[in-house]
């Protein structure tokens, strides 16, 4: 059983997503064992979810009336260079500047890091290797995060104000950045200033 | 009895489960460790009773936490023959834990998907895990939940004035605090709760509507509801049927 009790404005909370990863993790668990909340909050999530679909067809269709020649094209550059602003972001920007990141760029290490309270051991990085982190956000949230990567409790790189993008967090560390050993990733949100700590091991 | 009198009982309610939280002996994690421990223990009738004691919350919790996926039975599905092949071949340490394991398995499998956008597990040849679609579960089918669209668009359009559209799509679009709507609105918090609680009402309704006559028939659903409706769509109706008719309800 969930140690702590969500209050009203907990719940309110939970659907709205402002939650961090692990008052989800608790209101969700007490879910369980209160059905008739659980199924209360499946008419709010009904509301919030149709809404989101019914402002995205609204979106889709003004879209096609604003439809102008070449502006596919257009489109197509605005996504690669906000493509490039996220990566640019969600990277350890100067390192990967100064840094051959290779033909290993072409296929990275996915690797998705979710919170389980610490019970899992570090998540092994392979050095030789460029390597994409996600961390997943709330859905849809536009709350901004400090991502900081410390060895032995000291700040070695810090990204400010990175946004999620798909409801992902995205942080690139390219290949040979970081010397074998131990690190934390500490990620921490902005709004409610929650934060978050990953154990990663850099083989 | 008035409308207020209701929104007073259902807030009642939900403090009473607030309340109770610590003295109930009998809640489903407690159920589902004892469940987890007897599947650990071989005993195969125990994990239809797994599944069908936390189905409902876990399709809700997938459905919550993948609000864009499309694959959120298949996610389920992937999680039931994970955990259950983990408890059987005795991988699992803390069968006390057993809703927390469960809670991330789902969150790594809809993650893989996301990434992948296929299936995770069930990319190999593995038997399915049949679910039970209990009317008395009290979870939306996936008929309903993938018509959810025309459901609170029909609510939002019964609303009769402006303001209290507005407060729904604040809420649940907008993702604006109960207290600053009531703020900025001029709203008391019994008037918000009120606006609330009749949208959600009559949201209710509506899904019961659909499906009484899902229940009893299943052609003229097909006609009345959205033209997203399919062939796998009829083939659940006709399953849920069956199997309610099977149970005496039908």
């Amino acid at each position: 059983m969930s140690k702590l009790t969500p209050d009203e404005k907990m719940l309110q909370d939970y659907i709205q997503n402002k939650l961090s990863a692990e008052q989800t993790e608790t209101v969700d668990l007490w879910l369980a064992d209160h059905p008739q909340v659980l199924q209360d909050m499946q008419l709010d999530l009904m509301f919030a979810q149709g809404l989101e679909e019914i402002q995205a067809d609204k979106s889709d269709e003004h879209n096609q009336f604003l439809h102008l020649p070449g502006s596919a094209f257009l489109q197509r550059v605005g996504l690669a260079v906000s493509m490039a602003v996220v990566f640019v972001l969600g990277g350890l920007t100067v390192h990967f500047l100064e840094k051959d990141a290779g033909q290993s760029m072409l296929q990275p290490d996915i690797i998705m890091l979710t919170n389980t309270r610490g019970v899992e051991a570090d998540t092994v990085i392979n050095r030789s290797q460029n390597t994409v982190i996600q961390i997943p956000s709330g859905y849809l949230s536009d709350d901004r995060y400090h991502v900081e990567l410390l060895q032995e409790s000291q700040t070695i790189y810090q990204i400010n104000d990175v946004t999620s993008q798909d409801d992902l967090l995205t942080v690139f560390v390219p290949k040979n950045l970081l010397p074998v050993g131990n690190y934390q990733l500490k990620v921490m949100n902005l709004s409610t200033q929650e934060s978050e700590t990953f154990g990663l091991a850099v083989h | 009895m008035s409308i207020r009198y209701y929104i007073y009982l259902n807030q009642i309610k939900r403090l009473d489960g607030l309340a109770l939280d610590k003295q109930d002996t009998n809640s489903h994690t407690q159920r589902a460790t004892v469940l987890a421990r007897r599947i650990m223990a071989g005993d195969g009738a125990a994990e239809d009773e797994f599944v069908r004691l936390i189905q409902g919350w876990l399709l809700f919790v997938i459905r919550r936490q993948f609000a864009r996926s499309g694959h959120h039975e298949d996610i389920l599905q992937d999680v039931f023959l994970l955990v259950l092949n983990k408890l059987k071949d005795g991988e699992v340490k803390k069968p006390e834990s057993i809703m927390s394991f469960v809670r991330t398995t789902a969150i790594n499998i809809g993650y893989e998907y996301l990434k992948k956008d296929k299936k995770f597990a069930s990319a190999v040849e593995q038997p399915r895990i049949d679910f039970i679609e209990d009317a008395h579960s009290g979870i939306l089918s996936q008929v309903i939940w993938e018509d959810k669209m025309n459901y609170v668009q029909q609510v939002i359009q019964e609303l009769r004035t402006q303001r209290d559209k507005d407060i729904l799509m604040d809420f649940y679009f907008n993702h604006i605090s109960k207290k600053i709507i009531c703020e900025e609105l001029a709203l008391t918090s019994e008037h918000f709760d009120r606006v609330i609680y009749r949208a959600k009402q009559r949201l209710k309704d509506l899904i019961n509507e659909a499906d009484n006559n899902d229940t009893h028939n299943d052609a003229e659903k097909s006609d009345r509801k959205s033209t997203k409706n399919n062939v796998k769509d009829l083939f659940q109706s006709m399953v849920l049927t069956l199997f309610k008719w099977q149970r005496g309800v039908a």
